[in-house]
């Protein structure tokens, strides 16, 4: 009987496929936009690379040539030069956005920039850092020449201050969260398909219901049947999204893929039992129990960070919680936990809590369409 | 007006579900704008960071309190991997035990330990620093001082500032801005999706076949039939919208001179959103896949025309893209309205204008839609 009802199933969904098709297409779609705007963004805007500076001499002076030359070349460096005949030459340049900022020697050092950020402030810090080389060697000059070699040699000197430790050996672009966010959007999303769960099992749902709630098959394998029919298709859409990102679009998801593919598969399934739920507990028509559905959904995924990726650490951070109990942050969460962690504790920690969100949602889900009586159909 | 009427009264009974959405994406519209509003506000950059100091001496609690005042030191509540993953901290400093020996023995190799994750801005601007206090230090003391005058006068001689000139250009990012903070930033992501997801309900029960077919051989043209459809959307649309501008008004607390032409622009951006919701209706008609749909091109167009990524760091062959889309225009129009860009009036007219021109084309090519599906079902 059990079989029965879960291969029928399976059957319709995949002849009903209209839903299944769009929400294996809806992660390929934004999958590849996500792709196309993202991939720069880390290289270009927020890791490190030698800032674009516009230099404007008018005036020899052998030595800022030298300290310019040095800071900017090695692997190391830290500004991208640009040589300009004038200030006004230099000016349009800045205005078009090829260099962050102009720095001027005349009788002074100088700095001209057209906006406030990180790679601006750097350029001020190393202007501020020449200005302030230059003021020790004056007042050593008036003070005591004689150890002005000394302190030139010392200036001179290239420190190597910082030893660098690196955290984590997965992948740094903040920016694959959107592909974390994404898949777990796809796995609340699967809420939609727990939700045919209610409706093909009440008899006050659908002509379906209807006719299985006369039918001899306990309630309870028949509702196992379709469940179990619908966390395999959660599962498989979720299956399908990870291969078309890791495969196709070449998203890295580091040297855990197999975990990876896990962990949305149980997300599906829990998606679904949270579909299930909600169309236990809802009453009243499908649209009504589709809005709840896509309200949990959308508001789980903002909560998440996939609109505004900053939501997810001030939620960490401020209330831990909501990201705790956020079904879709706990699907994102666990991808994050296996990218960044070495060892596997808060992944595991995430799998656990979807298994345990899942037992919950589906005994929810159970007592809720147990034991219904009609007056009248 | 019989359509109309329709539309009415199925929008009535709808009504309940409509205000679901209409209540999810006001509250998502004010968690957007809190998140937003920080951004307003324009601070000179300061790096944040986390300093674990293992030396203990007077030397390096010189170091940390001048740190201090240069930089914003935190104490994050989230692990540290998590707080430099997400940019919470730019920077992790570790002062290395025998910090003070070192500095006084004139060996400057390894003083320090950065832990990172990513390499950013924050810890190159920190290499910098921890480079030039340290070479001060030995220079103050290579002039003759002992080491608590060297730290003294290492602190004064960075405290000189150059002289910054700040000039407007034309390539954003202006006043320190990525993208214009605000109510009016995440709006046309709430509208674009609440109309979808409100009127398609709608849609949904009049584009029924039997519903269809039977308007069909009435007597009513197709070309009215559809026009009073987009009207009635229109209509639902506007109501919808002065809805959300009374929140905006209540969170800003009144609009002013450029905050009325950002009414406008959401004005006219609404109504686009209308017409793209009624074409998606029109083109898919499952209670099921349409909200799955909604969502897909509410995201979309968001990311694609610079809503949640400022347009600034998008790539080009994206904003290419974005270009054919209204909330392209819309995001533009805004940007240059809260500063993010360079302001120019005739350029807020020309994109509110070029968002216009969208409505008209999207009025036709849903009424073309409209005619084809009935020549299809006749």
């Amino acid at each position: 009987m059990f079989f029965n009802e879960f291969r029928y199933n399976l059957l319709t969904t995949l002849r009903d496929r209209h839903f299944i098709m769009w929400l294996i297409l809806f992660p390929m779609a934004l999958g590849s936009l996500f792709k196309a705007a993202f991939s720069d963004i880390y290289e270009n805007d927020i890791k490190f690379s030698p800032i674009p500076t516009a230099i404007v001499q008018t005036q020899k002076d052998d030595i800022f040539k030298e300290v310019i030359r040095s800071v900017s070349k090695g692997k190391d460096a830290l500004l991208k030069v640009t040589y300009a005949d004038s200030a006004e030459e230099a000016e349009k340049l800045l205005k078009d956005g090829k260099v962050a900022g102009v720095i001027t020697k005349d009788g002074t050092l100088g700095l001209t920039v057209a906006s406030n950020g990180m790679d601006t402030t750097i350029l001020k810090a190393f202007t501020d850092r020449y200005l302030t080389e230059e003021k020790l060697i004056k007042d050593t000059l008036e003070k005591d020449p004689m150890k002005l070699p000394a302190l030139t040699a010392a200036l001179k000197d290239d420190l190597k201050t910082v030893k660098k430790v690196r955290l984590t050996d997965g992948v740094s672009d903040p920016y694959i969260t959107y592909f974390f966010n994404l898949l777990a959007m796809v796995a609340a999303c699967s809420s939609v398909t727990g939700l045919n769960v209610v409706m093909q099992n009440q008899a006050d749902q659908s002509p379906l219901g209807a006719r299985k709630g006369c039918s001899p098959t306990p309630k309870l394998i028949s509702t196992l049947a379709v469940l179990a029919g619908c966390w395999l298709t959660g599962m498989m859409c979720t299956a399908i999204s990870v291969s078309f990102l890791a495969f196709v679009l070449k998203v890295d998801f580091g040297s855990r893929l197999g975990f990876v593919y896990l962990a949305a598969m149980m997300g599906g399934i829990m998606g679904t039992s949270m579909g299930f739920m909600i169309g236990s507990l809802v009453k009243g028509s499908y649209e009504k129990k589709n809005a709840v559905a896509m309200v949990i959904s959308l508001g789980g995924s903002f909560l998440s960070g996939l609109m505004i990726a900053d939501i997810k650490p001030d939620i960490m951070e401020k209330a831990p919680l909501v990201n705790a109990l956020n079904p879709t942050a706990v699907v994102c969460d666990s991808f994050y936990y296996l990218n960044l962690d070495a060892d596997y504790d808060r992944f595991i920690g995430k799998m656990v809590t979807m298994l345990v969100m899942t037992v919950l949602f589906t005994a929810v889900g159970f007592i809720f369409t147990r034991r219904k009586k009609y007056a009248g159909l | 007006m019989q359509v109309f009427k329709l539309f009415m009264q199925i929008l009535k009974k709808k009504m309940p579900v409509a205000m679901i959405y209409v209540v999810l994406f006001m509250v998502l519209c004010l968690a957007f704008t809190a998140k937003g509003d920080g951004e307003m506000t324009f601070e000179e950059s300061k790096v944040s960071i986390v300093i674990t100091d293992n030396d203990n001496t007077a030397e390096s609690k010189a170091l940390t309190e001048y740190i201090g005042k240069r930089c914003r030191v935190t104490e994050p509540k989230m692990s540290k991997n998590d707080a430099l993953y997400f940019n919470h901290i730019s920077f992790s400093l570790t002062v290395n035990e025998g910090y003070a020996q070192k500095l006084a023995a004139g060996d400057t190799d390894d003083l320090f330990t950065e832990e990172y994750v990513h390499e950013n801005y924050g810890a190159a601007y920190m290499e910098n620093f921890l480079g030039e206090y340290v070479g001060c230090v030995r220079a103050a003391v290579i002039a003759g001082d002992d080491m608590s005058e060297a730290l003294k006068s290492a602190e004064e001689a960075m405290d000189i500032d150059t002289e910054v000139k700040m000039v407007p250009a034309d390539s954003g990012k202006m006043n320190g801005l990525e993208s214009g903070g605000g109510f009016f930033r995440y709006l046309p992501f709430i509208l674009i999706s609440v109309m979808m997801y409100t009127l398609s309900a709608v849609m949904v029960a009049i584009n029924k076949k039997e519903v269809r077919f039977r308007t069909n051989c009435s007597a009513i043209s197709p070309v009215s039939y559809g026009g009073q459809l987009v009207a009635g959307s229109v209509t639902f649309v506007m109501a919808v919208w002065v809805l959300f501008m009374v929140l905006g008004a209540l969170v800003r607390g009144g609009f002013d001179g450029k905050g009325w032409v950002q009414v406008l622009n959401s004005g006219v951006f609404a109504v686009a959103s209308a017409l793209v919701a009624v074409i998606v209706s029109l083109l898919i008609n499952t209670e099921q896949t349409i909200n799955i749909v909604s969502n897909v091109v509410g995201l979309a167009m968001s990311f694609m025309c610079g809503v949640f990524v400022p347009q600034s760091m998008l790539s080009d062959s994206v904003l290419a893209v974005g270009r054919f889309m209204p909330m392209y225009w819309y995001t533009k129009a805004n940007d240059m309205l809260t500063g993010a860009e360079l302001y120019s009036a005739d350029k807020v007219a020309e994109c509110i204008g070029v968002e216009a021109g969208f409505c008209i084309a999207l009025a036709a090519v849903a009424l073309m839609i409209f005619k084809l599906k009935v020549r299809a079902d006749d």
